[in-house]
């Protein structure tokens, strides 16, 4: 099931793809397109709209008043979304100003192809680069970094282009831009710098107003909310810094990754994915009620739901608190126990869905679809496998452990793609 | 001399880090324009290695040399000076012309699979008619890196 933030996301891209197919701009409309359904190959009015441009028919008119401008190539560059950013500045007249044919080299110099004879790790963060995975990119460059042979030249200047791009423009302030002023509360403003100049920015604007205001108890309560965020960050940081291990770019680190981002939305959906029976569960509940009070102080809603929830969430207890194994086990839902079966009277080995009705004790039925992926697996077929894993979570988002299989294999696939394990630290200290 | 941005391109953002590259993904260009030439390699350089070729018979020999680390392959529409234009040499290179009609120095090329970029200093040329004889791109001369670097991407996404 796709959330809010994706749908509008997805719609936001599919508008602009309509508005540069009109102005002429066809290539990229087409390359925006293939840009976003490479980051998510979910979004299927993107794939509609790019077998339609692809077919040469016309894509409508865009559904929502699209503004092509600087703010949005931010916002996407900030997001990960390379590709779609560089088809944005390509269409419009925006890539021939001076100012946006500058930072369209910028990508275009990010973008380009490594060399042919590039080592495997480097062709994996070209991978990543152009299908959504900046983050994993940056990752990949910086456990490469660490090793020998050094690496080219190119590549360290893709390197510092990525963290100059990912991490120190997210916390660089712009001097021309002042509060929003048509944000629901001074709070809302205030808090707004998280969401452009990330966690660390945000968290030192909102203590300077509590500062000022301290009976704001909203303010008090957003600031709490930060330091928990901060606090965390930082820890993740130190953690993944400490670790000599390769450490894999998902779920909680990368969540923490787009919070020091102030990739808010981002943030919340990697969290949402986590907080449910995995072993993190706990910690990614924690935060997403932290992050929970960040969304709602910037939709001008009251930081506190009541005072009981208020005193129950300031007062912290330990983030890392881990369940127990029984905990854990106990947890587990068998209620929604499904078995896939092949409907022999459907073509092409369509599977059908059939209820079992609630599971009893701890008995979990193997479906015959994860049996297939296993198989594919057991074959070395990795990328088949995951998208096995994928097209079934699409159809039950319910199965987190689907969702965890696909990312196992995800790793697994890149992994055996670059030599000693590429995927790596992800965080690196804060000062 | 890579071009230095001499500013931040966006509102909010630090300058760029500014490191002097090397060991960049190889492009061949072939055109018999200099002045094209020379601009096109200055605005590539930042991310692309560019090698030249000015006619045809040279391109077939660079194409014979260098197949297995070029990353894409861009050629002059006209080619003034030459036996094949870009067009038919495009044609030659998607394996689309009998080998009768090809001329000696330009048989049993190697398979090249990578994007060949028609290049051009003329509006009258369309885009589709480019696709049409096996051409992946059309763009005007002088060739922009980022123009380039997204008709790339895109036809390495394509092939996903």
């Amino acid at each position: 099931m796709r959330t809010g933030s994706q749908a509008a996301l997805e719609r936001e891209v599919d508008d602009v793809a309509r508005a540069l197919h009109r102005r002429g701009a066809v290539a990229e409309s087409i390359a925006l397109l293939r840009g976003a359904l490479a980051r998510d190959g979910s979004q299927a009015s993107s794939r509609q709209l790019l077998e339609a441009a692809l077919a040469g028919g016309p894509l409508g008119a865009p559904s929502t008043t699209v503004e092509l401008g600087y703010e949005l190539v931010d916002a996407w560059i900030r997001r990960g979304m390379l590709v779609e950013a560089l088809a944005l500045l390509g269409g419009t007249a925006l890539g021939s100003r001076e100012k946006g044919r500058e930072w369209a080299n910028l990508l275009g110099e990010l973008l380009a192809p490594v060399p042919v004879d590039a080592d495997d790790s480097l062709r994996a963060m070209y991978t990543e680069l152009v299908t959504g995975g900046a983050s994993v990119a940056l990752t990949l460059l910086e456990e490469r970094e660490r090793q020998a042979p050094p690496m080219p030249a190119w590549a360290g200047r893709r390197l510092a282009l990525l963290r100059w791009m990912l991490l120190d423009n997210a916390e660089v302030l712009d001097a021309t831009d002042g509060p929003d002023a048509t944000a629901p509360s001074e709070l809302a403003a205030v808090l707004g710098v998280v969401l452009k100049r990330g966690l660390l920015a945000g968290r030192a604007a909102v203590s300077e107003l509590a500062a000022r205001t301290p009976a704001d108890r909203d303010a008090a309560r957003t600031l709490a909310a930060l330091d928990v965020l901060v606090a965390s960050v930082e820890e993740e940081a130190q953690r993944v810094g400490a670790s000599t291990k390769t450490m894999p770019m998902v779920g909680l680190t990368a969540a923490l990754l787009q919070l020091r981002m102030g990739n808010l939305r981002e943030a919340m959906a990697l969290l949402e994915r986590r907080a449910d029976d995995s072993p993190d569960g706990a910690r990614a509940r924690r935060l997403l009620e932290e992050v929970d009070v960040l969304s709602r102080v910037l939709e001008g809603q009251p930081a506190t739901q009541d005072e009981e929830l208020s005193r129950e969430t300031t007062q912290l207890g330990p983030l890392f608190d881990e369940p127990t194994l029984d905990q854990r086990l106990d947890r587990q839902d068998t209620s929604s126990a499904h078995i896939v079966l092949p409907d022999d009277a459907e073509p092409s080995g369509r599977l059908t869905l059939v209820e079992i009705g609630r599971g009893e004790g701890r008995t979990v039925e193997q479906s015959s679809a994860d049996q297939q992926a296993e198989a594919l697996v057991s074959e070395g077929r990795l990328d088949e496998a995951e998208q096995v894993y994928r097209g079934l979570l699409a159809l039950f988002p319910h199965r987190v452990e689907w969702g965890r299989r696909a990312d196992e294999l995800r790793r697994q696939r890149l992994r055996q793609s670059a030599p000693d394990g590429v995927l790596v630290r992800a965080i690196r200290p804060i000062k | 001399m890579i071009p230095r941005v001499s500013r931040p391109p966006a509102p909010g953002w630090t300058l760029p880090p500014t490191t002097e590259t090397d060991g960049r993904a190889l492009v061949l260009y072939v055109d018999v324009d200099d002045g094209s030439f020379r601009e096109t390699a200055e605005r590539l350089r930042a991310a692309y290695n560019v090698i030249r070729a000015q006619k045809d018979r040279e391109a077939c020999d660079a194409i014979r040399m260098y197949h297995q680390h070029l990353v894409a392959v861009l050629l002059d529409v006209d080619m003034p000076g030459s036996i094949l234009d870009g067009i038919l040499l495009t044609r030659i290179l998607r394996g689309r012309v009998p080998e009768m009609g090809v001329p000696p120095f330009a048989r049993n090329l190697p398979e090249l699979d990578v994007p060949i970029v028609l290049v051009t200093g003329s509006e009258s040329y369309a885009h589709e008619d480019m696709r049409r004889y096996g051409g992946d791109r059309l763009m005007q001369k002088p060739v922009e890196i980022h123009k380039l670097t997204l008709a790339l991407t895109d036809w390495h996404l394509a092939r996903r």
